[in-house]
């Protein structure tokens, strides 16, 4: 992760100008937060809280979405045009999708955390009689807002991709026309 | 040794790699050589019987594993909640375990017995009738489908073939076996004979004239975590 970061050494202005880029980067820091987040669930401590609730669910698509996901649209966008040989439709829609996606990705993973440890400190809660604080059922209650947050997070990094093939349709629709207009 | 002499070297690289990762798979897989001794010997397993297999077979078919977890870890809370912690031993007959890993819903691996077959009926036609609260989606046509029980003798056969005990004469009385159960009228002697006689018994459907899915898999959800005795010297220390 510190290598593939440092790699942008002396060139990190080329993130204001490609937003291509902008998805390796992200994706990196993601790969680096999923990766240590992985082994540190496997501590006992820790596993006895997040283990059965929404935070293994949370560590799972901050990998698929924020780190595979991400550096496959940036291979994509960084593919597309050259195979087709064109420049991209638009660099605009590349950096909605950007937004979109790295937004996205937070809000659902930010709501099965917190839902998570929650639903894990819930679950293990006793009063001063040492009677467990909570129902099963109330803990499922508990999570019906961050269930709703996760779906809205889920459905904006969903609209990115929706972006992406559009504007990726739209670049090899273009390539098309320029090679008729050649052969004609 | 200079790390980039390793980093210019696909054979050596290759050869230290899976010196590295085979100390990692050692230490995974020797335990395993002793599992025979890891799992303690535990007084009333038993395997399930034909109609509770058939309940299993749907309760992996429905995906039920995706929401409940069966494995109760040794903390105080889960078995304030659940009951005594699983024991390894309990799994011997799941081929496959169905331990889970999430718990949209509750854990089941000590459910059998702490509700009526009329609530697990009502539950599974629509569980927001018993549990407001509960999120689990209706699975009303359990109540409709015939249980399909034909090839219940080769299920058994193929089980035992991976250390099941189930007996010839087991195998051979399936059919019988698994209606008797389904029927709080029909005779029970071989059944019992059979499989112990703290096999439940009962119209778990509430159809008497019908054998439904919903039968089988009441039938499995109450036996869940019953078989081991823990009133006894057993008893977990609190």
């Amino acid at each position: 992760m510190i290598n593939g970061i440092m790699t942008l050494s002396g060139a990190w202005h080329k993130l204001r100008t490609d937003p291509i880029l902008r998805f390796f980067i992200v994706s990196l820091s993601f790969y680096g937060m999923s990766t240590f987040e992985g082994p540190m669930m496997s501590i006992k401590s820790v596993n006895a809280l997040s283990h059965y609730t929404d935070w293994t669910i949370g560590h799972v698509h901050s990998g698929a979405l924020g780190w595979v996901a991400m550096v496959s649209f940036g291979a994509l966008y960084h593919m597309m045009p050259r195979l087709w040989g064109v420049t991209l439709y638009s660099t605009r829609l590349v950096n909605l999708h950007f937004w979109l996606a790295t937004i996205g990705v937070v809000i659902y993973i930010v709501a099965m955390w917190i839902s998570g440890i929650m639903q894990g400190l819930m679950w293990r809660a006793f009063d001063s009689f040492g009677n467990l604080s909570y129902s099963f059922a109330e803990t499922v209650a508990a999570m019906h807002p961050y269930y709703l947050i996760r779906s809205v997070g889920g459905a904006v990094f969903l609209l990115g991709a929706l972006v992406m093939v559009y504007n990726l349709v739209m670049t090899v629709r273009g390539s098309a026309r320029q090679t008729s207009a050649t052969a004609a | 040794m200079q790390h980039s002499t390793i980093e210019k070297s696909i054979p050596l690289m290759a050869i230290l790699t899976l010196v590295l990762v085979s100390i990692g798979g050692i230490v995974e897989i020797v335990p395993l050589f002793f599992i025979k001794g890891t799992i303690e010997k535990v007084e009333g397993m038993r395997p399930y019987t034909p109609l509770e297999l058939k309940g299993r077979d749907i309760y992996i078919r429905e995906g039920c594993y995706n929401c409940h977890s069966q494995m109760i870890r040794p903390f105080r809370d889960e078995t304030e909640r659940y009951g005594h912690y699983s024991l390894a031993a309990e799994s011997m007959y799941d081929h496959p375990f169905q331990w889970g890993s999430k718990r949209t819903g509750p854990d089941l691996a000590r459910i059998g017995g702490k509700y009526s077959n009329e609530w697990h009926r009502a539950h599974m036609l629509k569980p927001q009738d018993v549990v407001p609260e509960s999120v689990m989606p209706a699975y009303s046509w359990l109540q409709k489908n015939d249980l399909k029980a034909d090839d219940i003798e080769k299920r058994m056969q193929v089980l035992s073939m991976v250390g099941v005990p189930y007996s010839a004469e087991q195998i051979a009385n399936a059919k019988q076996d698994l209606t008797a159960q389904a029927s709080p009228t029909a005779d029970g002697a071989g059944l019992t004979k059979r499989y112990g006689n703290k096999v439940p018994k009962a119209d778990f459907d509430g159809q008497p004239e019908k054998l439904t899915e919903l039968d089988a898999l009441v039938a499995y959800l109450q036996m869940l975590g019953t078989l081991v005795d823990f009133s006894g010297q057993q008893a977990q220390a609190r």
